[in-house]
């Protein structure tokens, strides 16, 4: 018999552990929720989520190719890893932000309120994952080295899956208590773009302003996720490690800020 | 059901359960605002529910009565632990089922059984419980075709028969039914009580909110009516609905 008392709940962040257990077939639903309810309406499907990541590509290739042609040859194959998971990063927080804050479904039903971030963390994985097949197509046609390294591409993707949720938590728990987070993160997110190298290879940042480029914590997850696609290179232990330790920081730092103003979301007027 | 309680036999309890909200007199301040003009949110407190002690025993129904914005809901929401009592101490034995809003967690673009299967999952049932359950839920609501059409084709009477199908079909030790949310027409509501009827035989405790109250006090053990978030009189459902009548309507 299932038993509880207000008087005696576990501390928030383990209480919202336990919960999303019990409630073990939300997260599967809610991912099945986002997949259908995005390329259900539409004859091009899956095609529309690449159609920004493509577009920006055929336009970036356009005026790029010719200007990183020594610093970042075959430039195709070099933007489209960053594009996409930097599409990652900006659609998940993003996401997850708006649907925490804009819907009152915490006022009529009782959940685990992080299931609707950690399900839009695994469907924009979904996503990034489908994105992979038109990217090795990609840097086939434009006879990239692609090998072993590749299998380092799963970790890589875990360990920016944990920075990206951390972030996502970090992100709500701030548009809960003010209403412009949501608007000034939008405004934020092309800033913070171009101050990681997803368009333009690090190289070509003055050695001087290069540790600047460090500040941005996704300039390490990109180059991670792009050394094996573009140079078959492996990332390097250390910058994995720091990579593992960011994203574990941020996670836990996101999961208690989180879990400590969930209950007061359904008091919001 | 006037016998005095014993905590063994009690499904759910409110001790002194307090809950205030606080009503917003300006729009959301931004963080422009509270740095710029180190502008806080003026609020003026609320209490929708106001040292509230109730007990319900296990396998009764409690009906709930009072005037809009008495705090029936506000009750059903502390029990459903939507809402976090400001003081006091809720204590529950038994799984918890609820249906105090009936688009919660439906989307318009999914067709009625995906819909379901989404409620299910929301309400914690497993989805090989659902995968049993799916075929009564379609019989239940009787909405024929539409069942696979997107929830966006649906008519207000089909919505409320999905959302009810839905719930009735949980195995819950507590069911918190909000009924002010209207329930269908003639032959859907008797559907619901003969479901109510089989729910209650096997043990399941009931708190239903309505503003049948005529309904309410033919099938409920005890009523309770709150009045500005306090309790204005619990017991007998005749005692009760006749005093909340006289008060309606003052001779």
């Amino acid at each position: 018999m299932i038993e509880y008392d207000s008087a005696a709940r576990p501390p928030r962040a383990l209480e919202e552990l336990l919960d999303l257990r019990a409630h073990a077939s939300l997260l599967r639903a809610l991912v099945t929720r986002n997949l259908k309810v995005r390329y259900k309406r539409s004859a091009f499907g899956f095609l529309w989520t690449m159609a920004s990541p493509a577009l920006m590509l055929i336009v970036l290739s356009l005026a790029f190719t010719r200007l990183f042609a020594v610093s970042a040859p075959a430039y195709p194959a070099f933007v489209f890893p960053g594009l996409l998971l930097w599409n990652f990063f900006a659609q998940t927080t993003t996401m997850s932000g708006e649907e925490m804050t804009g819907s009152d479904i915490w006022k009529r039903m009782r959940f685990p309120k992080t299931a609707l971030a950690i399900s839009t963390l695994f469907t924009g994985i979904i996503n990034l994952t489908l994105a992979l097949v038109p990217l090795i197509v990609i840097l086939a046609a434009a006879h990239r080295p692609l090998g072993l390294a590749l299998v380092t591409l799963p970790l890589t993707i875990v360990l920016t899956a944990m920075f990206v949720l951390g972030a996502s938590l970090i992100l709500a728990s701030g548009a809960l208590h003010f209403a412009d987070v949501m608007p000034a993160w939008n405004m934020l997110l092309p800033a913070l773009m171009f101050t990681a190298p997803v368009v333009y290879p690090a190289a070509i940042v003055p050695p001087s302003l290069r540790p600047w480029l460090q500040l941005n914590p996704m300039t390490l997850y990109l180059e991670a996720f792009r050394a094996p696609l573009y140079s078959n290179s492996m990332p390097a232990a250390s910058s994995l490690a720091l990579m593992l330790a960011l994203g574990v920081t941020t996670l836990a730092l996101g999961w208690l800020l989180f879990t400590r103003s969930a209950d007061d979301i359904a008091y919001r007027a | 059901m006037t016998s005095p309680i014993v905590p063994d036999d009690v499904a759910v309890r409110l001790d002194s359960v307090t809950v205030r909200y606080k009503v917003a007199l300006d729009a959301q301040v931004t963080l422009k605002e509270s740095i710029v003009r180190g502008r806080r949110r003026r609020f003026v407190e609320h209490a929708a529910l106001d040292d509230v002690t109730l007990a319900v025993a296990r396998g009764e129904m409690l009906g709930v009565i009072g005037r809009n914005g008495a705090g029936k809901t506000t009750l059903l929401n502390v029990m459903a632990r939507v809402l976090q009592p400001t003081s006091g101490r809720l204590r529950l034995r038994g799984s918890v089922s609820s249906i105090i809003d009936l688009l919660s967690g439906f989307h318009p673009e999914l067709t009625g059984r995906e819909n379901a299967y989404l409620r299910g999952a929301f309400l914690g049932v497993s989805r090989a419980r659902m995968h049993e359950r799916i075929d009564p839920i379609a019989a239940f609501a009787d909405i024929g075709r539409f069942f696979d059409a997107p929830l966006r084709t649906y008519s207000a009477g089909m919505i409320v028969r999905l959302a009810f199908a839905v719930t009735a079909s949980v195995d819950a030790d507590i069911l918190l039914i909000d009924e002010a949310l209207g329930v269908g027409d003639a032959e859907f509501q008797a559907k619901c009580a003969a479901r109510m009827a089989e729910h209650r035989a096997r043990g399941v405790t009931f708190v239903v909110v309505s503003h049948d109250v005529a309904r309410l006090q033919s099938s409920c053990d005890r009523i309770v009516w709150l009045d500005q978030g306090r309790i204005h009189a619990l017991g007998d459902p005749g005692d009760v609905v006749a005093q909340y009548s006289a008060a309606q309507h003052p001779a």
